[in-house]
């Protein structure tokens, strides 16, 4: 076991090198830069600005210093969206926000999606599967900004129930968490319930009940810790993604969370944001997996860490 | 709930102290004045350290609370008065400091502010400003002419956007270029109440350069004992106008409460000031009409007919143009595109009025020149009122008949063989819209085929600085009340001249404005400079820019906006 986190760890690191550096020479290579804006700064305030942040660098020496950066966990300051602000202090201020609500909402579609998915599969072409898999076909097929669009104008604006922008209160948490779970609920449900139709058809849980064992303790001892796997797998990239900050939900909701940062970043060409938060949620993502992969042992100790 | 409690408390005990401190200002004069002011405000400290205690003291001068919140723009890149360089961020930074002059409560112009007087050399080089005696930072210190030496010299050294402000100022080009010392700028402190400037050229408009955002003057103490995050802190974010930095919630929103030591305190409206910093064009609509936010300036498009018949919809002139931009040269020139006649041709197949009636409808108002009305000369005169216009966009049947004619003349009768254009414009903000009215009117007028090249953003701008198009959009509004601010961009030497138009004739006669503050000779040659633009057309001007925004004006009083900074100094409950 040890050896083998040992293993992944040292994989992760190469996997996050390879993705820093690719990130950066892609992100030089697109148009644009971060002091270009519609009113350009003079060719010598531009200079002195290029100047200030090493821009004005061959791109080599702007890479090896950013590594070395990074090598002492500094990831350098913002240039355009948050002037001189260390990245680090970004990641530190916006995460949590996101975490916050991402880990609500990943709670929200595990209980809410694995128990719709075994009664999908445990009542197969009866009417409450029909509703299931119809509603959950829309929860993902529906884009996020709809559903948070609509959600804010009925609940907000028509019936003022639910305040529509901010995280103050915990009824503000209601819809962002909404918006943010339908997806991965209604996914979760699918899978759950295309897994536990497979595993139900399975010759040991015929046995078992051949044996006349009790539904109940079939249904949830053996078929549905059977039936998780394909759910785990899903999870790792998802929790990944959602805790990080989904950057519909936080522009809409207005939701200070890392995920405004990552996209407006890009738009805005403030390179130490993109690398900083593709480099952590890179991070994260490698995290997430790792421990899925731990979590799949003990669901089925049959798999072996061995990779 | 109870950290509001002791601020409310702090905030009158504050209150207090100040009616304390401008009574024994009362008392001086001349120097002494600031003195006094200064140790007044050291014993406020004192007085706020104790304040939790000391229940509402109901002294004179206190404010009743009126939380007024708002929405321009989303989170700023920093609020630090050198660093601003997009209007919402200028327009968050004149809620917080003040400079030698202001923007008039009419919205018309600019007057004096932190300096109560100035006088010009009969060179028109020479500006000596008079500080006004009660005007002090909001932790009671008071404002001397040192912080504007130190925000000014900071300015050109720093590596800042909105250097080019004060490039008229003396020296400022040569720091920014890091040949001189910034000791060297053309601006010095007399005495702690007496600031002189030494401009390079005269400048006719220098008045509103000194109200801008980025001319604000600077606390050294406090930008060097906060670091790079000075700006972001109440503590360290000391400032001298009406209002005061209170929090800011990252991406959330921003606070600002009435500054007490503000000379004009009494009169200021809103107790607080809360910006929303939001992204999304529909939430900010949500938030406007369930009542979250009293003023809005993003909103989606498709609901503007929907929001004039609620009457919330309002809009004032924005000095500005919206124009499209025919490349002169680099990569993408199509060299048919040279020819005045042909460029005279595109411009008149297109029907301006329809564009601002049916297509961008936020009040915009079709462009028959370059330069926007609003511009007065030193007799009251506006300036559009005497220039040459390029076309009559009244009569737009003739307008495509002389549109052929001129098609025929260049070469390409019915648009046979002329070669297919493109038009490049960046992605969003309706610019798809007119793009389209235009790929149709100038196939149906004068059968050219035109596609659209739609780009991201900054993809889009790098397109243009490198002049890798046909022909792109553009705008541009002003950042100080002259038409020079327009003007400049098509000179040689402008950063901006993406159209790459190269005329010495033009630069001649903007040079020729720039050296002088005689506002008759500067105009005539604008003028001339105009006429050049009529004959050449690098440019095709579609409208000027209005100032769209959503605010009940039956519930507010007080409002009033300047260059396209709302102001809510003064508003008011009705």
């Amino acid at each position: 076991m040890l050896k083998y986190l040992v293993k992944r760890i040292g994989t992760a690191v190469v996997t996050l090198f390879v993705a820093a550096t690719i990130t950066f020479f892609v992100m030089n290579l697109v148009p644009g830069g971060p002091f270009l804006s519609e009113k350009a700064p003079t060719a010598a305030a531009k200079a002195a600005m290029e100047a200030k942040y090493g821009l004005d660098k061959p791109l080599m020496v702007q890479y090896g210093r950013y590594l070395s950066g990074l090598v002492r966990g500094d990831f350098g300051v913002s240039y355009v969206q948050a002037k001189n602000k260390p990245i680090i202090d970004i990641i530190k201020q916006s995460f949590p926000v996101s975490a916050k609500i991402g880990s609500v909402a990943v709670l929200v579609s595990v209980l809410i999606g694995i128990p719709l998915g075994c009664l999908s599969a445990l009542r197969r072409e009866k009417w409450q599967d029909n509703v299931i898999r119809v509603v959950s076909t829309v929860g993902i097929a529906v884009p996020g900004f709809v559903v948070a669009t609509s959600l804010m104008i009925v609940f907000a604006v028509k019936l003022k129930l639910l305040p529509s922008s901010g995280l103050s209160t915990a009824a503000s948490y209601v819809l962002p968490v909404i918006t943010l779970s339908l997806s991965p609920c209604s996914y979760i449900a699918r899978l759950m319930r295309s897994s536990m139709l497979d595993v139900i058809g399975q010759d040991y849980i015929r046995t078992a009940r051949a044996k006349g064992m009790d539904e109940f303790v079939t249904t949830f001892k053996h078929a549905l810790r059977n039936s998780l796997i394909p759910v785990i797998t899903y999870m790792g990239p998802m929790i990944a993604n959602v805790l990080t900050g989904g950057f519909v939900v936080e522009k809409i909701f207005n939701i200070p969370g890392l995920g405004r940062y990552f996209v407006k970043s890009i738009e805005s060409r403030d390179y130490t944001i993109i690398m900083g938060t593709t480099i952590f949620y890179a991070a994260i993502l490698i995290l997430m997996t790792l421990i899925c992969d731990i979590v799949y042992k003990l669901v089925d100790p049959r798999i072996k860490l061995d990779a | 709930m109870k950290k509001t409690i002791l601020k409310k408390a702090a905030a009158a005990v504050l209150c207090a102290a100040m009616a304390a401190s401008l009574t024994a200002c009362g008392g001086g004069s001349g120097s002494s004045t600031g003195q006094a002011g200064s140790e007044a405000a050291g014993g406020n400290t004192q007085a706020e350290a104790q304040g939790g205690e000391t229940q509402a003291a109901g002294g004179a001068g206190e404010k009743a609370e009126f939380i007024l919140t708002v929405q321009n723009g989303s989170e700023p890149s920093s609020l630090d008065p050198n660093e601003a360089h997009a209007n919402d961020v200028m327009d968050k930074i004149l809620h917080m400091y003040e400079g030698l002059a202001k923007y008039r409560t009419d919205g018309t112009g600019v007057e004096l502010a932190q300096a109560s007087d100035y006088t010009v050399s009969d060179d028109g080089l020479v500006y000596t400003f008079t500080l006004r005696d009660d005007i002090f930072w909001s932790d009671g210190q008071p404002v001397v002419a040192g912080d504007f030496v130190y925000s000014w010299q900071r300015l050109v050294s720093g590596g800042y956007d909105n250097s080019y402000f004060i490039d008229m100022v003396l020296n400022s080009v040569e720091i920014q270029k890091g040949e001189k010392d910034k000791s060297e700028l053309g601006v010095k402190a007399i005495d702690d109440k007496t600031l002189e400037v030494t401009l390079k050229v005269p400048c006719a408009y220098f008045i509103e350069i000194v109200a801008a955002a980025v001319t604000s003057p600077l606390r050294q103490d406090m930008v060097e004992a906060g670091g790079d995050g000075w700006h972001a802190d109440p503590t360290t974010n000391i400032s001298n106008g009406a209002y005061k930095l209170a929090e800011w919630s990252n991406q959330e929103k921003i606070v600002m409460v009435a500054n007490d030591q503000y000379y004009d305190y009494e009169n200021l409206g809103p107790s607080q000031l809360v910006w929303m910093l939001m992204d999304d064009d529909n939430a900010i609509l949500a938030s406007f009409e369930s009542g979250e936010v009293a003023y809005a300036n993003t909103f989606p498009g498709e609901e503007i007919d929907r929001l004039k018949d609620a009457g919330v919809f309002q809009a004032v002139p924005l000095t500005g143009t919206y124009y499209m931009e025919i490349n002169c040269e680099g990569d993408g020139v199509i060299p048919e595109l040279n020819d005045p006649k042909v460029r005279r041709a595109l411009a008149l197949a297109l029907d301006r009025q329809y564009i601002v009636d049916a297509i961008t409808k936020k009040g915009e108002v079709a462009a028959d020149t370059f330069i926007p009305s609003g511009f007065l000369d030193g007799e009251g005169k506006d300036y559009y009122d005497s220039a040459d216009k390029f076309w009559d966009n009244s009569d737009y049947e003739a307008n495509c008949e002389e549109a052929k004619q001129l098609l025929a003349e260049a070469g390409f009768p019915d648009g046979v063989g002329f070669p297919a254009i493109s038009y490049s414009i960046n992605n969003g903000s309706g610019h798809a819209a007119i793009a389209e009215y235009a790929q149709n009117a100038w196939k149906e007028v004068l059968n050219i085929d035109c596609s659209i090249d739609s780009q991201e953003w900054q993809v889009f701008l790098d397109t243009r600085d490198s002049g890798n198009y046909a022909i792109a959009r553009a705008g541009w509004t002003v950042d100080y009340m002259d038409p020079a601010s327009l003007m400049e961009l098509w000179m040689t030497s402008s950063g901006n001249n993406d159209v790459h138009f190269y005329n010495d004739e033009y630069d001649n006669y903007v040079a020729a404005a720039a050296a002088t503050d005689d506002q008759k000779v500067r105009f005539d040659n604008f003028h001339k400079a105009e006429a050049i633009l009529k004959e050449q057309l690098p440019i095709i001007p579609l409208y000027y820019y209005s100032e769209a925004f959503l605010m009940d004006t039956s519930k507010y009083d007080g409002f009033y906006t300047y260059l396209a900074m709302p102001m809510f100094k003064y508003v008011k409950e009705k």
